[in-house]
């Protein structure tokens, strides 16, 4: 009788550190899961980052190169890639005063759909400050917040990140002009920040492409 | 008797369950390796292919007609420098024995559709000159690229090799003149 009483001693310490390995498990695998999760979202939210400088760059390097921005002008637009491919852009905030400043916008428009599909979508806001103080000639200021789907954080559109950059204007030197065609072409296209249909690829006079969307502001929000 | 062991049946069990998980954590960590071979190969891809874009964004000739000796002089230039940093560290050109064969780099330039497969520019709208006048006129609105391709040789028995792409997109540089440079800085 002992010997069996022995046994199930034995019997019932083993399950009971079943009991314990499962709980510790139970514990354990969240946060395990959770680390990882959160590894990965970094790696998302740094190729986001890294992608997004390069567009600032090169959307504010076009910016100083753009002839005749009016000074003062603010432009603000919102770029969203839907998962279906669909890429919509719509006016933000108080639109935009010059149209031809929309080809900052269209240039990051450009660079952004080679990027891949867990980036979100992206607001953009460019400025033209004129000369001042230390500050020589004006500035085009551009500033741009890039979303991407985060695999913990589930909130709307993305999470955000922001980037800038900010070029100097010379007032001679190279510059990308329009002719005036094209800047009726863009008034009308874009009609400074009201829903417009627009044509993507079309080729302006000196080469400068616009590309900013499939549609902008015809389909309902993504 | 103080101290001396006594062999148990859960010697035997744990004997069992080491053998039963130690190939396992064995995989494991073999397969971690393996990946962060394939991620550093990555990039150094993409490394190597920025070098190439840095120098593509700034060569007058590679804008010039493809048919032109200038332009594949640039194009060779720029295929050239995208190897560099690949080659000088892991990576072989061709059959070698290093982690990975470069086994091509190509230059994405807009309005060159037509013809190889590499050559294929992402935007359809770039694809072609369309009412552009000129390739540097095009190359204004379309982003220009870089791709490096490379095969690397995985460590487990046979499987084929794993093809990874490393590339770069970025806009021409737009020529800067005397004019340009504020008189505080001249």
């Amino acid at each position: 009788m002992k010997l069996i009483r022995v046994k199930r001693d034995s019997y019932d310490a083993d399950l009971r550190q079943d009991g314990l390995a499962i709980i510790e498990l139970a514990i354990c695998l969240p946060l395990l899961v959770g680390l990882f999760l959160c590894l990965v979202d970094l790696g998302l939210g740094l190729d986001t980052y890294f992608r997004f400088v390069q567009v600032a760059r090169d959307a504010a390097a076009l910016g100083v190169h753009l002839d005749g921005l009016v000074v003062g002008s603010v432009c603000q637009t919102q770029t969203t890639f839907r998962s279906n491919g669909d890429v919509v852009v719509s006016p933000g905030g108080s639109g935009c005063a010059d149209a031809k400043q929309l080809l900052i916008h269209d240039r990051a428009n450009t660079l952004a759909a080679l990027f891949p599909r867990w980036i979100a979508g992206f607001e953009q806001v460019s400025r033209v400050d004129a000369a001042a103080g230390s500050a020589p000639w004006p500035t085009i200021h551009y500033a741009v917040t890039a979303h991407y789907r985060s695999l913990l954080l589930s909130q709307a559109g993305g999470v955000g990140l922001r980037i800038q950059a900010v070029g100097s204007i010379s007032d001679t030197g190279a510059k990308l002009g329009l002719s005036a065609a094209d800047e009726t072409m863009l008034r009308g296209q874009f009609n400074l920040g009201s829903c417009q249909s627009i044509t993507p690829g079309t080729v302006l006079s000196q080469g400068l492409l616009i590309n900013l969307a499939n549609t902008m502001c015809t389909n309902t929000p993504a | 008797m103080v101290g001396q062991y006594t062999a148990s049946r859960e010697d035997g069990a744990t004997i069992i369950e080491a053998a039963l998980v130690l190939p396992a954590l064995l995989i494991v960590l073999f397969a971690f390796i393996e990946l962060a071979r394939i991620l550093v190969i990555q990039g150094l891809l993409v490394a190597g292919a920025k070098e190439g874009l840095n120098q593509a964004v700034k060569i007058t000739d590679i804008e010039q007609d493809s048919t032109s000796t200038k332009y594949n002089a640039a194009k060779t230039a720029v295929i050239n420098t995208a190897k560099v940093l690949p080659l000088a560290t892991l990576l072989t050109d061709g059959a070698g024995s290093g982690w990975a064969s470069i086994v091509a780099v190509t230059l994405v330039r807009p309005g060159q559709g037509a013809g190889t497969v590499f050559d294929q520019h992402p935007l359809p709208a770039c694809r072609s000159l369309g009412g552009a006048g000129s390739i540097a006129e095009l190359m204004v609105a379309c982003p220009i690229g870089v791709r490096v391709f490379a095969e690397v040789r995985l460590q487990i028995p046979f499987a084929a090799p794993l093809r990874l792409r490393g590339e770069a997109f970025g806009f021409r540089e737009v020529a800067f003149t005397d004019q340009d440079v504020p008189e505080v800085v001249r």
